[in-house]
């Protein structure tokens, strides 16, 4: 009790009850599981990157050199975003600046950014590149949260009504889903037109339960989401009557590789075959495909119940491509058996379950967005990472947070672990503790 | 306040009370409704995720231990493999151990197009790291930034077969600027020591998924023996094949080829090789020519030439002799049949020719062997009609003579066919084939080199093809089977296997196997053999063989011209010689043959010179002493007119000079075959020089001698007569003997020595002329040149080759006479090809 700051509410002092709140307190077991899945993911991906490494850059720990570094910075942003209070960030200036630079990154990547067999994903910061739309993730659920949190507090100020009641929900819908959506929709595009499906589908995906948890009436729902229906067809046949027969080709062309995808997918169910398809190879819409996932599966499947030993991995060394990237996961499963498999699934269902129970006693629809969009973005990546790895879904090209090499990337989901502990701190609603003094005066 | 907690929470009797308070109640803007709950979505999402996490357990589950087994097995066999070891190639080294042919590397460079980059200094751009890699290779730096641009490939190769200070060079760039994604394999290479050395015999090898396979000669004969045998490691491997450390590997052990050694002497080979460049210079013979050089007693192959020949560093180059705008002007495939047909088969083991005249050594041995003639007996030489078709009769007819009648011997000499028809006839048709056939020419000789071919003799020989082939026609014989029955003669009459490696050793030069002489069977009894070898001395001493004379050995042999009778080259020749020196204790076997001249006139002498110019140099090398008769020196000091040569070509003049037994020098650089000759030192009007005289060709009008080539004159006091006639021919001037040639040199004019400046000399002698001297280079040997055995180097053998059709090899070396050697040191000179007297006691 002694380290307790203790509020004191007044009127409770009359009346011989002290009224006591509970101080800003961290989430322990959160940020242990953090803290494990760090250290966890370090460990794996400097198994998993040495032969890559001394192949690629012949130096066998500059994969794991440079995620250590970045790991370094990220739990540095942690360490400052948990001693602000999470309300610090909800202005709505800092929602127009977020989206402000992830739509002028986007459309910077979209023109200047560095093409990589086909794909425009990256844009090239000193030595490093870095993918944008990871900024955009972490961004957009920032944005989200700010701006239904300032819509709210604009109608408890009795603000944002019409002049004719009839109108209020037709404008209300107009608030809560178009207009937001429409500035989504915008980054959305931009993603799918790099192309980059995997990052709009999961962009989709956070957006969705961003909405869902923010607290928007039915009516808005129902009104908003027609209107976006009439838009977009309207705007679709328009564009589809206006764009000439090259560019259209182009577009075909641009999400073939998803097709094919899918295509290879349903036959590599039936037949293992040979078949190479992964992130960095969009286009790669060659007979080579499924090599990629053959190689994860004799990976995953050569480990099993206790692996061949941390370090043992023999798939690293140049048979599964990617094996320091998108297939982190088939390594530990290879080296650490069913045992280090299964963990990894557990430690990001117990991050999952430990994000949504500190959603769930969040104070205000800012800290819930916050919460349930963060937490939500990293596990569905992880899990998304996982059923590629281990064959449940086709390769989309989705990496392992805090597993994967990809340091900035690494980063920005550190950025949204600390948003998630800063809730967990400061936006959380607090216990009230009520003293009933017994002290006769 | 449904959750109350209540507890004592200290000695003072405080109450604490906990509230979990409720979500506390929205004020919502006019006319509430109904929202999605964000905590029945939170809980639907914690559901969802839940479930995912429990499918993708039970998948895993699935994987990892329902299908252990299974996929673990396929991880295994991609994992395990088979590595190749691959041996190094055995070396092929002459009789003296010299190299002839090695393995070096060479390398491959290719890269991974997106990780060439540099990780030190990003500045670095995939334009600059093209434009260095294009300077390295001397490549087009364009090509090299296509390649560098093609991202989606694995591997791009810039440069094959690459040097080993290029690629130091390109290392060091890498290394300085980190530069990943560059490949460099290393892929064995044969290299040949003299290029066109031995080239048939030698043969090359082809680079074949990194190892090398023999194709021609003995690099294909003895290919198993020079590979050796391909070690292997079967171990886990990374996808490179690299091995990994995790599991034992189980290694079978490579073995190295071994070193192949030839029974080929370089001196000798250089000699013969030397001969025919001659000869196939002055004749331009349309099938080339050939030589065999063999050890009579153990059938070793001492020397083996065949002409055109190539170089075995770049067997695809234009070959020997080939005039560069025809060579120019053949499609690929025709420069492969050119290649194959000509150049790279060897001519001496796989064509096949009319013996014609040799094989009349044959029948007379037979005709002795069983005692059916003794050398006396006499014959006529009137025709013989041996069907109403064929009617034989003796060269002489032709040219409205005959011998008459005349003695086995002088027919012999004489080369004379009704009388070796008569022979033939005497001891029948069965009888004959008998011995035919057991001298081998039914069979192949088994000399160890590949595409040996196999002559064409009848099955079921008829009276005519009896008569025919009593004097070599209408059968033929490859040069080595004819080569290896007069080396059976030679010995004594057993036939021996053809030998051209002698050992087998160890990388360390340790003797492995070593390939003693295989005797085949005795063909003729020594009785037989000496009465034929006597014979055969004095064709060369007597009859048609003279060209084949040698001062101070005696040579025996016997000359034969075949006349090709049908298709396109009716009319010509194949002139050959089969010899063998010293007569009384045999070294070597001869066999030359000159196939199809262009000159259809050009008699079997010209095979005899080339022969007589092998025997000499090689009987010295070998240490055989001279002895010369008073015959001998007579004949040296036979002196022969120089032919007119005026107006004729270059080409034509050197034929006519060969044929005449004179050395050519082309006195002008730049002259060709196809120059004109418009002055000829010394004067045919009023010079007759000794047999192998030098003769310089000017192809401009000459007045004055001071405007001639000019060479030191050499010191010949004190010498001996066949010294003289070497040290003359190597410093390119003529001698003329007064007095007793059996003496020794007691003076000369010129005099040899240094012109004093002061004093100069009123021979003639351009004395402060630097002009070129053709000859200076060999100033210092040819003070000394008593101990100078021409013995020709295999780079002079190079020269030869690359300088073909440009100037005579002699004329080439040229550098000027050194400056500060002017004035008090400058050395006394006559025009190249000057006649200097000297006087003998």
């Amino acid at each position: 009790m002694s380290n307790r700051h203790s509020h004191i509410e007044d009127s409770s002092f009359d009346s011989r009850k002290i009224e006591l709140e509970s101080p800003y307190r961290l989430n322990i077991p959160m940020l242990l599981l953090t803290i494990v899945l760090i250290c966890y993911g370090l460990i794996m991906l400097f198994s998993a990157s040495i032969s890559v490494g001394y192949n690629k850059m012949q130096n066998p720990l500059y994969f794991v050199v440079f995620q250590g570094q970045m790991t370094f910075v990220g739990v540095i942003f942690i360490a400052i975003l948990l001693f602000i209070p999470i309300k610090t960030f909800n202005r709505i200036s800092l929602v127009v600046i977020a989206m402000s630079v992830s739509v002028a990154l986007l459309v910077y990547t979209w023109q200047f950014g560095m093409a990589l067999n086909g794909a425009r994903r990256w844009i090239e910061v000193g030595s490093k590149s870095f993918q944008t739309s990871e900024v955009v993730k972490v961004a957009l659920v920032f944005s989200i949260a700010g701006y239904r949190s300032y819509v709210i507090r604009m109608r408890q100020a009795g603000r944002l009504l019409t002049r004719n009641p009839k109108w209020q929900d037709i404008f209300d819908s107009f608030i809560d889903i178009v207009l937001p959506v429409s500035v989504i929709a915008i980054c959305l595009l931009l993603v799918l037109m790099q192309p980059h499906v995997s990052s709009f589908v999961i962009l989709s995906a956070i957006t969705l339960i961003c909405f869902l948890v923010s607290g928007i009436k039915l009516k808005s729902w129902f009104y908003g989401g027609s209107i976006l229906i009439i838009a977009g067809i309207v705007l679709g046949s328009c564009f589809y009557l206006v764009s000439s027969e090259s560019q259209k080709e182009k577009i075909e062309k641009n999400f073939a590789h998803v097709f094919v995808r899918l295509n290879i997918f349903e036959t590599m169910t039936s037949d293992d075959d040979e078949s190479v398809e992964n992130d960095t190879q969009p286009d790669s819409t060659d007979d080579s495909s499924l090599y990629q996932n053959k190689q994860s599966t004799i990976a995953i499947g050569s480990g099993g119940l206790r692996g061949l030993g941390f370090g043992n991995s023999r798939q690293k060394y140049m048979y599964l491509p990617e094996a320091h990237n998108d297939f982190v996961y088939s390594i530990a499963c290879e080296e650490l058996g069913l045992i280090g498999g299964s963990s990894i699934i557990l430690l990001f269902w117990a991050f999952f379950v430990g994000g949504m129970a500190i959603a769930w006693r969040t104070k205000d629809v800012y800290s819930r967005i916050l919460a349930v969009g963060y937490t939500s973005l990293i596990t569905i990546q992880a899990f998304l990472n996982i059923a590629v790895a281990i064959g449940a879904i086709p390769p989309t090209g989705v990496t392992l947070p805090f597993f994967s090499a990809g340091g900035s990337a690494n980063l920005f989901f550190l950025v949204a672990v600390g948003m998630i502990l800063s809730v967990s701190r400061s936006g959380v609603k607090r216990k009230k503790t009520i003293i009933v003094s017994e002290v006769m005066r | 306040m449904s959750n109350i907690d209540m507890r004592n929470r200290n000695g003072s009797g405080s109450k604490i009370i906990t509230l979990q308070n409720k979500q506390p109640t929205k004020t919502k803007p006019s006319g509430s409704s109904l929202s999605i709950n964000g905590l029945v979505v939170v809980g639907l999402l914690l559901v969802l995720g839940t479930l995912f996490a429990g499918m993708l357990i039970y998948k895993l589950y699935d994987i990892q231990i329902n299908h252990h087994e299974e996929y673990a097995l396929m991880g295994s066999s991609m994992h395990w493999n088979r590595i190749k070891d691959v041996p190094l190639r055995g070396d092929i080294l002459d009789s003296k151990g010299n190299v002839l042919a090695g393995t070096t590397y060479e390398y491959n460079i290719g890269v991974t197009p997106k990780d060439v980059k540099s990780l030190k200094d990003k500045s670095i751009t995939t334009e600059m790291i093209a434009q260095e890699i294009a300077s390295i290779f001397s490549l087009e730096y364009t090509e090299v930034l296509d390649n560098l641009n093609q991202k989606d490939s694995i591997y791009v190769q810039i440069a094959k077969k690459r040097p080993r200070n290029e690629i130091d060079i390109l290392k060091t760039y890498l290394e300085e600027n980190q530069i990943g994604g560059v490949r460099i394999d290393p892929v064995p290479k044969r290299y040949y020591v003299h290029d066109s050395f031995a080239s048939q015999v030698i043969g090359f090898a082809d680079q074949n998924d990194n190892t090398l396979i023999g194709q021609y000669g003995i690099e294909a004969y003895y290919n198993d023996i020079l590979t050796g045998t391909e070690g292997y490691t079967y171990a886990e491997t990374d996808r490179n094949q690299g091995a990994l450390p995790y599991s034992p590997p189980t290694t079978i052990e490579k073995q190295d080829g071994l070193n192949v050694v030839l029974n080929i002497d370089p001196t000798i080979q250089a000699i013969a090789t030397d001969a025919c460049r001659e000869a196939y210079e002055a004749y331009h013979p349309k099938e080339g020519v050939g030589v065999i050089v063999m050890n009579p007693y153990t059938g070793s192959v001492y020397a083996m030439v065949s002409l055109p020949d190539y170089n075995l560093n770049e067997p695809r180059s234009i070959p020997y002799a080939m005039d560069e705008e025809t060579w120019a002007l053949m499609s690929d495939e025709e420069k492969t049949n050119y290649l194959m047909s000509s150049v790279w088969r060897n001519r001496t083991i796989s064509d096949t020719y009319e013996p014609g005249s040799t094989f009349k050594v044959l029948t007379t041995a037979i005709a002795l062997e069983e005692g059916l003639t003794f050398e006396e007996e006499m014959f006529s030489d009137e025709p013989i009609e041996v069907s109403s078709l064929h009617t034989i009769s003796c060269w002489r007819q032709k040219h409205g003579g005959n011998h008459g009648t005349e003695t086995l011997k002088q027919a012999f000499e004489n080369s004379c066919n009704p009388v070796f028809v008569q022979l033939a006839m005497r001891i029948g048709i069965n009888k004959y084939y008998q011995y035919v056939r057991n001298f081998g020419f039914y069979d192949v000789t088994g000399i160890d080199l590949p595409a040996e071919g196999l002559g064409l003799f009848h099955s079921e020989p008829s009276s005519v093809d009896l008569a025919t082939l009593s004097f070599g026609e209408s059968s033929t014989v490859t040069p080595i089977q004819l080569a290896n029955v007069f080396c059976a003669l030679v010995n004594g009459g057993t036939l021996m296997k053809p030998q051209v490696v002698k050992a087998l050793t160890d990388r360390n030069g340790d003797i492995i196997h070593e390939f003693a002489p295989v005797a085949i069977k005795t063909v003729f009894s020594e009785n037989t053999a000496n009465r034929v070898k006597e014979m055969m001395k004095s064709v060369v001493a007597e009859g048609t063989g003279s060209a084949g004379y040698v001062e101070g050995y005696t040579v025996a042999g016997k000359t034969s011209t075949s006349t090709i009778d049908i298709g396109e080259d009716q009319g010509m020749h194949v002139l050959s010689f089969g010899c063998y020196a010293p007569f009384d204790n045999p070294q070597i076997v001869v066999l030359v043959i000159i196939n199809k001249p262009l000159d259809k006139e050009l008699g079997s002498s010209a095979a005899a010179r080339v022969a007589a110019q092998i025997i000499s140099p090689t009987l010295e090398y070998l240490g055989v002493p001279r002895e010369l008769t008073d015959e001998d020196y007579e004949k040296i000091t036979i002196k022969y007119a120089i032919p007119e040569l005026k107006g004729k070509t270059v080409a034509e003049a050197k034929q006519i000079l060969y044929t005449n037994h004179f050395e050519v020098i082309l006195g002008e650089e730049g002259m060709t075959d196809k120059s004109i000759v418009m002055s000829v030192y010394p004067d045919p009007s009023v010079s007759i020089l000794y047999r192998n005289g030098s003769v310089v060709l000017y192809s401009s009008e000459i007045v004055e001698e001071a405007m001639m080539r000019q060479v030191s004159v050499p010191d010949f006091v004190g010498k001996s007569l066949t010294d003289c006639i070497s040290i003359a021919q190597f410093a390119g001037v003529n001698i003329d003997i007064v007095g007793n040639p059996k003496g020794v040199v007691v003076s000369q004019d010129p005099q040899y020595g240094f012109v004093d400046s002061a004093t100069p000399s009123d021979d003639g002698m351009n004395t402060e002329s630097n002009v070129e001297d053709g000859e200076s280079v060999f100033e210092e040997e040819g003070s000394d040149v008593s101990t100078v055995t021409p013995v020709p180097t295999s780079t002079a053998d190079q020269n030869n080759q690359e300088d073909d059709g440009e100037a005579d090899a002699d004329s080439v070396i040229s550098t000027p006479e050194p400056t500060v050697d002017l004035g008090e040191k400058q050395r006394i000179k006559v025009p190249c090809g000057a006649i200097i007297k000297l006087t003998m006691e």
